[in-house]
């Protein structure tokens, strides 16, 4: 049967796939998912569904359009951001507690967003990138950074001015410049 | 830096400053278009930078969750099977080919991020096998310059009057600023896309989708050249 073979390398293309993204990714997902729902067997839903999401949506997920993580993780968010509205929607269901999660109502822009920051920041020289990844990511005070990376603080601070900068120089520019002094 | 002979930017953009400096930055800013720009263009990248989740920082599987590994995967063969007996081989054969893809840009941009250029990397590269071709008309080409090394492989699909390109290209020069350039039978040259080339793209190739305004029968070549002109690698299609 001249389909078998085809289909046979299909379906270990698609585990691959899944098992791939889930081994790189998952513990970011889960992680993110977990904080956003506060519910660890919720967070496994929202991971579950990402990750199919990511494979019927190859097409978006793949290359040039943005990091993988970033398309992952946006993901997840939308989908916990989906599920809170669609539970906010739901007329007169008791006994629910009150969600802590932010609901975005306009998810598109962050789609973009995380997929360009993690795209910029990878093209970093990985020094700079650390120090913006403990600054902004981790949202660590200079003295903290400076003790994570075993750098003087002044070192911080000098490193991620010029980071910050070198960022900007990666940022396609259609995503910046748009601020207008509001 | 244009404004390193002004104020305190930096200090005034982490909130280093005390009210007496401060006000001392926002005057001058007042007055000064180049560093007002500067604050602006900073404080926005901040804002992209803390908007990220700090969880994106985390690299591998998440901890006792082979179950839900499981469950997914289950989850795929089960689709894959009821996409299977609804829509036929086509699905197939684009799966294969988009399947490879992204399997590739996962693993470049993941190992990228965490690994040093000792390990061996996978080049991204599409697939170009004949069974693989997602829309019919699809070609695929590969070549090699030989003065510069870089080695370009490219996937050409047909669309409604324009065409999609998806290319994998290695053994770029770090630093480069280059455009992907769909060229057409009467000479004409279509910019599908431009990127510079970081130190990983440098080491592992990158992958990159481009669209070019150009009838997809009249696509004679892909190339890649730096924005000054200088050619990288061309393949005819």
């Amino acid at each position: 049967m001249a389909g078998f073979a085809t289909r046979r390398r299909r379906e270990t293309a698609d585990e691959e796939l899944v098992r791939t993204l889930f081994t790189e990714h998952g513990k970011a997902m889960l992680a993110y998912a977990t904080r956003l729902t506060g519910d660890r067997a919720a967070a496994e839903d929202v991971v579950q569904e990402a990750l199919v999401r990511a494979w019927r949506h190859l097409d978006d997920l793949g290359n040039g359009k943005g990091s993988v993580r970033g398309w992952l993780l946006t993901v997840v968010r939308n989908i916990v951001t989906d599920r809170v509205r669609a539970r906010n929607a739901r007329p007169a269901e008791v006994a629910e507690s009150p969600t802590t999660v932010p609901v975005e109502h306009d998810h598109a822009d962050h789609v973009v967003d995380t997929m360009v920051v993690l795209q910029a920041l990878d093209r970093l020289s990985p020094e700079h990138r650390v120090v913006l990844e403990q600054v902004y990511l981790q949202g660590r005070s200079v003295a903290e950074a400076a003790d994570v990376l075993g750098i003087p603080p002044g070192t911080v601070k000098s490193r991620s001015h010029y980071a910050l900068r070198a960022l900007r120089e990666h940022f396609p520019a259609r995503h910046l410049g748009m601020e207008g002094v509001a | 830096m244009t404004t390193d002979n002004h104020v305190d930017v930096d200090g005034y953009v982490d909130g280093e400053l005390d009210t007496e400096q401060s006000r001392e930055v926002e005057s001058h800013l007042a007055g000064c278009a180049t560093c007002r720009e500067e604050v602006n263009s900073l404080r926005e990248l901040q804002s992209y930078l803390q908007e990220v989740p700090p969880e994106a920082l985390l690299d591998g599987p998440p901890a006792d969750a082979d179950l839900l590994l499981q469950r997914t995967l289950r989850q795929v063969r089960q689709e894959s099977a009821r996409t299977r007996t609804g829509r036929g081989a086509v699905a197939t054969t684009v799966s294969i080919a988009a399947v490879a893809a992204v399997l590739a840009a996962a693993g470049g941009v993941l190992i990228g991020r965490n690994a040093g250029p000792d390990q061996p990397l996978a080049v991204p590269e599409p697939t170009p096998s004949a069974s693989s071709s997602a829309v019919p008309g699809t070609r695929f080409a590969s070549s090699v310059d030989p003065s510069t090394g870089a080695r370009l492989t490219v996937r050409v699909e047909p669309a409604s009057g324009f065409v999609r390109v998806n290319v994998a290209v290695t053994g770029l020069p770090a630093g480069e600023p280059c455009r992907l350039i769909v060229v057409g039978k009467d000479g004409r040259r279509e910019t599908a896309g431009s990127w510079l080339v970081s130190e990983k793209g440098a080491q592992q190739g990158t992958t990159l989708d481009g669209t070019a305004l150009i009838d997809p029968d009249d696509v004679t070549a892909v190339m890649i050249e730096n924005t000054s002109g200088q050619k990288f690698v061309s393949t005819p299609v």
